[in-house]
């Protein structure tokens, strides 16, 4: 490095990916010169790679569309104009807006977005800690819980009870695949370009067969050794008839099933619910679930999961009803059955893994085919492939974003659990990586709720509820919206919703943020916060504790989060709860939450890492598999994994199933036959990599839509054409190109533009919102009626209840047509 | 060093121009200059643009190195390897002597050698630059 230059770690602004790159920011004169992958240290040193993105991102402090002043609206919202005002001003007409909506409706007015995957940090975030903290102190509203993809997070609810990560895989642990399905989701060189795609790419190289199951041919299609297309949100099905075969040629792993899993579990015909001991025996436990024991020839009680020994996790609070609630103790000598049908007492049950032989009866290689379109032939060899692979993986990444994919993971979930996989390194499922070595407990408890767990104050309300209360005076209101860290304008459907029902009828819509988006544009108020360059952050990545560090100055009135969320803790009366403290201050408080990965001889402290910039956690090994340290303990009623639910038997949801997707609706393909896909773009994924013409002159400059050649001549389409898409939902005008890496029948557009690049409208115009009575399917609807009945009644505050359901998202399953305008 | 050289391991490359935006930010080349950029081999038509009709189709990666590439001579004289080499996410890129078989550019091609690979160099007439080899494995399909 020459002279005035120096560096400091930052952690990559594009952290939605799920990556979480670590950088070295070099800086030259205050000025960022550029930014290249860190090498920490410890057994991870080299963990962290980079991608195209990473590159540019240094220069993100200075791009066009930065926010250096506080903003007051001045035309209507929508129109994004502004004038700017003090500090001062923003904070006094703030206050005075918010207090006086709260002294009509209460503090559960104000609703907070706590949706962090996009920050750095995520979960662990300090901005994370503090939204928590001021509406866990204020009675806020907690709005959009921070999940990214409906489907996939309520499956891990139902089958695990926890946030889904005991069966999970560590991104490193793939690197022992000896097979590995990427099923649904694009990692490879695309939305985890990093250090997932080297990760797979070295299992690659040591001979692990690469299968993707997928809808386009991507990247990783492209790397992989074979591309097996199939029909959208037909997943399930494919799923199902390898489960059967599983079963039918015996290669379950017996032990791993009734070890762990709700196999050997008496179910009763009847009413699809476990059997109990009450059910049985005059004054027996309602509660005691029951087994065939071998031994004795006869039912006998079981308890929840043998553990495996290894670190055990404890929580110091829960969010889940189910939380260890299965406190029957297995017989003596017990030897459960597997496969067993019985009557007990004029009662005709069977154990769970004998009623899943029943549900997978029908799925034959070749009724599979039918639905999904991937041959028999092509089904027996992947299954045959899977189950002799010593570990085989599956890699979902939160690709199966339908109505139905909540479902189709429970399906595909039985392949790990049947195979024995999931108890293997390298063999487990990942479902939707948000890990990134050991995970370190930054003392959450105090951070959130400094008044103690029983004090925690806050509701949580679904986007229904909220748009119904405008409408309904007598109802809580809620008209104070604080846009925390995300871009509900482009990211949510549709704006007619998200828009003219949302963000038009509120009282106060105040955005936080360092750039102009389409989300700031309704804003009444915009805060210009700093961007990761210009403030502090501790971060627990690759075994590590981590200092990111300011590269540069705030620009401008740039202020970091802590400031902001102060101003509205006093506003909303809670001040107390951030005075007096500066974000050295906050880190200190996190870094004293007690884990033992902060201590041995020489604790972790804010002091420390200031001088050391980088420190190996205490007793951190290169064992990268840290889900296989984790407590087997499952949250759910038998306390172990249940691919059986008896909650859902009622909805035809026992187990996962192929249900019917929305793609399907006849009424709705008589108009709109073509699938519309709003891929994510590797140079971009989200909108704030469009502002960077190194990235545009690689991802292209202008969205068009994408058709391939057959597609596109059935209706006269030529490449360059202007086009209509449109459907029932909306309109928008685009430029058709003509592409083969797409199949027919699809019209796929990027995600990533922001309003500004499309020609009237952009994609949402076209998607259906998950509120209202098109957002719901009965699975989702009972599993929330009777989880959150169910919590509640725990004892989990609303405000933590994790149904893995929030409507705000889209389904991929919107229909459309395109037609030509106009010539190229 | 007698001849400075860069081994592509076109096997590992997943055509995601991390090498040729960190030569393009770590030199403080303008915007429409690329020193060294990724040729998609599909139809012809692009950017990840694969080769082939729905769903028999092929795409694959190249990083091209123009004659502008320095090899970051300047970084290399510090013991840092090039800017490209350094930040590429899948370790596609060695840098080493080409005259030396013991640098991790020779030791590299005899490992993927093991392992099947081939290795080549493009024609002088495509007009890029010296020294830059490819190491490609074909899989029997």
């Amino acid at each position: 490095m020459s002279e005035n230059e120096n560096f400091v770690y930052t952690a990559c602004q594009g952290w939605g990916c799920h990556e979480h790159c670590v950088l070295k920011t070099y800086v030259k004169d205050g000025v960022i010169e550029r930014t290249e992958r860190a090498i920490l240290k410890g057994p991870r040193a080299e963990r962290h790679r980079v991608c195209q993105k990473g590159m540019v991102v240094g220069k993100l402090p200075y791009i066009k569309e930065r926010i250096l002043h506080p903003l007051k609206r001045t035309g209507e919202r929508g129109e994004g104009k502004f004038e700017q005002i003090s500090w001062d001003q923003a904070i006094e007409e703030i206050t005075e807006k918010m207090q006086d909506s709260i002294e009509k409706y209460g503090p559960e007015t104000v609703m907070v977005n706590t949706f962090c995957c996009g920050i750095v940090g995520g979960v662990g975030a300090l901005e994370t800690a503090l939204t928590l903290r001021l509406i866990f102190t204020s009675g806020a509203t907690r709005f959009h819980f921070p999940i990214i993809d409906v489907a996939g997070q309520w499956e891990y609810n139902i089958e695990d009870g926890d946030g889904g990560f005991t069966i999970m895989s560590d991104t490193d642990a793939l690197a022992d695949a000896k097979y590995l399905i990427t099923w649904g989701g694009n990692p490879v060189g695309w939305t985890r370009a990093a250090h997932t795609t080297r990760t797979i790419i070295d299992a690659q190289e040591k001979g692990m067969k690469l299968v993707h199951i997928g809808l386009v041919y991507d990247c990783t299609a492209a790397k992989a050794d074979q591309f097996i297309p199939i029909n959208a949100a037909t997943d399930a099905a494919l799923a199902l008839a390898m489960a059967k075969i599983v079963i039918d040629e015996d290669r379950v792993d017996e032990d791993a099933l009734l070890k762990y899993t709700c196999a050997p579990l008496l179910i009763r015909d009847d009413n699809g619910q476990y059997l109990r001991e009450a059910d049985i025996k005059e004054g027996g436990d309602p509660k005691t679930l029951l087994c065939w024991d071998k031994t004795t020839n006869g039912p006998a009680p079981i308890g929840p999961a043998e553990s495996i020994d290894r670190d055990l996790e404890d929580r110091t609070f829960s969010s889940f009803a189910n939380y260890r609630t299965n406190t029957t103790v297995s017989a003596e000598d017990l030897d459960p059955e597997l496969d067993k049908i019985v009557e007990i007492n004029g009662i005709a049950c069977k154990t769970a893994f004998a009623k899943l032989k029943e549900h997978l009866e029908p799925w034959t290689p070749e009724k599979q085919e039918s639905i999904t379109g991937v041959p028999a032939q092509v089904a027996i060899d992947l299954v045959h492939e899977y189950m002799d692979a010593d570990p085989g993986c599956i890699y979902l990444n939160d690709g199966l974003r339908y109505s139905n994919g909540g479902q189709a993971y429970r399906a595909i979930n039985l392949l790990p659990i049947l195979t024995g996989n999931f108890a293997k390194r390298g063999g487990r499922i990942t479902i939707s990586p948000l890990g990134d070595g050991e995970t370190v407990y930054l003392n959450d408890t105090e951070m959130t709720m400094p008044d103690g767990y029983e004090n925690m104050k806050g509701n949580q309300v679904s986007f229904d509820e909220i748009l119904e209360s405008f409408d309904h005076p007598e109802r809580q209101q809620y008209r104070v919206y604080l846009n925390t860290y995300v871009n509900p304008v482009h990211a949510w459907p549709n704006p007619k919703v998200v828009c003219d029902q949302f963000l038009k009828r509120l009282d106060l819509m105040i955005d936080i943020d360092f750039r102009m988006t389409d989300s700031t544009a309704w804003a009444d108020y915009v805060l210009p916060v700093c961007t990761p360059f210009e403030r502090e952050e501790i971060l627990a990545t690759a075994n590590t504790m981590t200092l990111l560090e300011a590269a540069i100055e705030p620009m401008g009135e740039s202020k970091p989060p802590s400031f902001i969320y102060s101003i509205f803790a006093k506003a909303m009366g809670v001040g107390d709860y951030f005075e007096g403290m500066e974000d050295a201050d906050w880190h200190r408080l996190r870094l004293s939450g007690g884990d033992p990965k902060l201590g041995g001889p020489e604790p972790i402290t804010y002091e420390r890492l200031k001088e050391e910039k980088t420190i190996p956690l205490y007793g951190a090994v290169d064992d990268t598999d840290v889900y296989a340290r984790k407590a087997w303990k499952f949250d759910t009623v038998s306390g172990r994994y249940e691919f059986y639910c008896e909650d859902l038997a009622g909805a035809g949801g026992g187990f996962g199933t192929y249900e019917e997707p929305r793609l399907h609706d006849p009424e709705k393909l008589a108009d709109y036959p073509l699938q519309m896909y709003p891929g994510r773009h590797r140079v971009f994924m989200q909108t704030q990599f469009t502002e960077f013409p190194e990235l545009t002159a690689i991802g292209g400059d202008k969205p068009r839509v994408s058709l391939n050649p057959a597609t596109a001549k059935e209706r006269g389409i030529k490449e360059g054409d202007l086009i209509e898409v449109y459907n029932y939902q909306g309109k928008m005008t685009s430029v058709a190109t003509l592409s083969e890496a797409f199949p027919p029948g699809m019209a796929h557009v990027w995600y990533a533009y922001p309003k500004k690049f499309h020609r009237d409208n952009p994609p949402t115009v076209l998607s259906t919102t998950l509120t209202g009575p098109e957002a719901h399917t009965p699975m989702a609807d009972e599993w929330e009626r009777i989880n959150t009945a169910k919590s509640l009644a725990a004892g989990v505050p609303k405000a933590l209840i994790y149904n893995g359901l929030d409507r705000v998202e889209t389904y991929w399953e919107d229909l459309c047509e395109v037609r030509k305008i106009e010539e190229a | 060093m007698a001849t400075p050289a860069i081994l592509v391991n076109v096997n590992r490359c997943t055509g995601c121009w991390t090498c040729s935006l960190a030569c393009k930010v770590g030199h403080k080349l303008g915007t429409d200059e690329w020193w060294q950029y990724v040729n998609t081999i599909g139809d012809g038509k692009g950017v990840d643009s694969p080769g082939g009709t729905w769903p028999n189709l092929f795409m694959k990666w190249e990083p091209v190195y123009t004659k502008k590439c320095t090899l970051c001579a300047d970084r290399t004289v510090e013991g840092d390897q090039p800017f490209c080499v350094f930040n590429c996410p899948t370790e596609a890129l060695t840098y080493g002597d080409a005259d030396d078989p013991e640098s991790p550019f020779n030791v590299r091609i005899e490992e993927l050698k093991e392992l099947g690979f081939g290795v080549y160099k493009r024609h002088a007439w495509e007009g890029t630059r010296d020294n830059i080899y490819y190491a490609e494995k074909v899989t029997a399909i």
